[in-house]
């Protein structure tokens, strides 16, 4: 390589040290921004029962449930037609919930509190496009 | 070395390491494809292979990123320099496997034109946390792809070697553009410490690679000072010139590189035709020399390539005084032989 090529990258890389870091520190600086619970309810395997609450869509079909003893819902949501998008991002209240990827059926486990200002909203958000998908209300 | 243009300039050596490469690429998409169905099992096939090549790529493109500084600070690397072009457009393939799968999957199946699409979908170029990192990815994948398109001997011939590496140095730009596509993509959307971690110590890496490579070239820059009377600048001893090696010198813009072998010494120009390549940081093979990137080769005495070949370097006078290598800066026309010095 000619010494004015090798100096050349030199500077870019002297460039690069300074550019990335900041770049990848800016990265990581915005991440708390976004409003993430401490800890994502656990998927449900089991279906509870009926609380009365459907709703269905080409796409989708939404049931909240109920058991007895336990103040939070299911929600039980089914895929029935790929998304558009890839993967969708659930949220119940302004909420987030938990992903949608494939297609079958997917439970969730909703706090009591998220139940205590009626009527409910749950969106289902493309996040690469933060595009609502799906926005359902559920009046109590 | 070829005389010719053929596609795949192919040997025994490239094959190797083309079927290493091929092989070892096959383990990772197998060995990835298995942990993602072990860990997430209703992923879609689709979202597998965004995932798989996504990765893929970056590692490849750290890997080939830290070829060149590596090959520069320990000589046992240079093999790898050697066979970089392949593996730079292997990687290019991957990356556009994995961008269009993502442009498929994420606008392919909208009113919009998927391309539109990728540019307007999202507008937020103003947030950091929302920026639309799909577009970085975009650009980046273009560089690769002017990067693969003119890989070959034919463009570096007919770009000229300037305008070719300077083109090539582009891979810095795209480099840059997949570290913020990761860090506001996937970072962003997974929040993992795991991918912040590996994105920032792999980064550290290669930047850490270049800064020291760097750093010892520019100790090892040999400038000379002080000519005598009729032009000629003291080089060295010639005992510090291993045999079959060189070392290299510059002065008055002239980059020479100084040869000993046989019990002679002779110098050329220090810039391989090919690529431009450091000729002095070579070495002498079957009484050639023998760039180290690529292995164009030149007979010390007159610059020129053995025949069939038609490579000529620019030659200089040398003698020895004393035991001392002085050399005239002043070039010979490209394959004009010298008589060499004798030590």
């Amino acid at each position: 390589m000619v010494p004015e090529l090798r100096k050349r990258h030199r500077q870019v890389w002297r460039l690069m040290a300074v550019a990335l870091p900041a770049g990848f520190m800016l990265a990581v600086l915005v991440l708390p921004r976004r409003n993430f619970p401490d800890k994502l309810p656990a998927p449900a395997d089991q279906a509870w029962e009926m609380a009365g609450e459907s709703r269905e869509t080409e796409e989708l079909a939404v049931n909240l449930r109920k058991k007895a003893g336990t103040p939070g819902r299911q929600l039980e949501i089914t895929v029935r037609k790929p998304f558009k998008a890839p993967a969708g991002r659930i949220y119940w209240q302004d909420q987030f919930v938990g992903s949608l990827g494939a297609r079958g059926i997917h439970r969730y486990y909703l706090d009591s509190t998220l139940f205590s200002h009626p009527p409910f909203t749950l969106k289902i958000v493309d996040p690469i496009n933060e595009v609502v998908l799906q926005k359902m209300e559920f009046p109590q | 070395m070829s005389v010719q243009y053929s596609t795949v300039q192919w040997n025994r050596q490239k094959r190797r390491y083309d079927r290493i490469m091929l092989v070892s690429i096959a383990v990772y998409l197998a060995l990835f494809a298995a942990l993602q169905l072990a860990f997430y099992p209703t992923v879609s096939p689709e979202t597998l292979i965004i995932r798989a090549t996504g990765t893929l790529a970056l590692i490849m493109l750290h890997f080939i990123l830290a070829i060149g500084p590596l090959s520069r600070i320990d000589s046992r690397f240079m093999p790898l320099l050697y066979n970089r072009r392949h593996l730079g457009v292997t990687l290019f393939l991957i990356a556009a496997v994995h961008g269009l799968f993502n442009i498929i999957q994420f606008h392919g199946l909208g009113n919009e034109d998927p391309l539109v699409s990728l540019f307007t979908s999202n507008t937020r170029y103003g947030s950091p946390g929302d920026f639309p990192f799909q577009v970085l990815g975009f650009f980046a994948l273009l560089i690769l792809f002017l990067m693969a398109a003119t890989s070959h001997d034919f463009w570096l011939k007919n770009l000229h070697p300037k305008v070719w590496k300077s083109l090539h140095m582009l891979v810095y730009a795209a480099y840059a553009l997949l570290i913020l596509h990761v860090m506001l993509g996937v970072v962003q959307l997974d929040q993992s410490p795991l991918w912040i971690g590996l994105a920032g110590l792999s980064m550290a890496a290669v930047i850490g690679l270049h800064l020291r490579a760097g750093r010892l070239e520019k100790a090892g820059q040999h400038h000379l000072k002080n000519a005598d009377q009729a032009g000629f600048f003291p080089v060295c001893t010639a005992d510090e010139i291993p045999e079959n090696r060189a070392k290299i010198a510059l002065v008055d813009g002239q980059n020479i590189a100084v040869f000993r072998y046989d019990g002679k010494i002779s110098a050329v120009s220090n810039i391989c035709r090919h690529q431009h390549g450091p000729l002095g940081e070579g070495q002498i093979v079957d009484g050639c020399i023998t760039c180290p990137w690529h292995g164009y080769q030149y007979l010390p005495h007159n610059g020129q390539s053995p025949p069939p070949f038609t490579e000529k370097l620019e030659t200089y006078d040398v003698m020895i005084r004393d035991g001392k290598v002085w050399v005239n800066p002043q070039p010979y026309p490209e394959g004009t032989e010298r008589p060499p010095g004798v030590c």
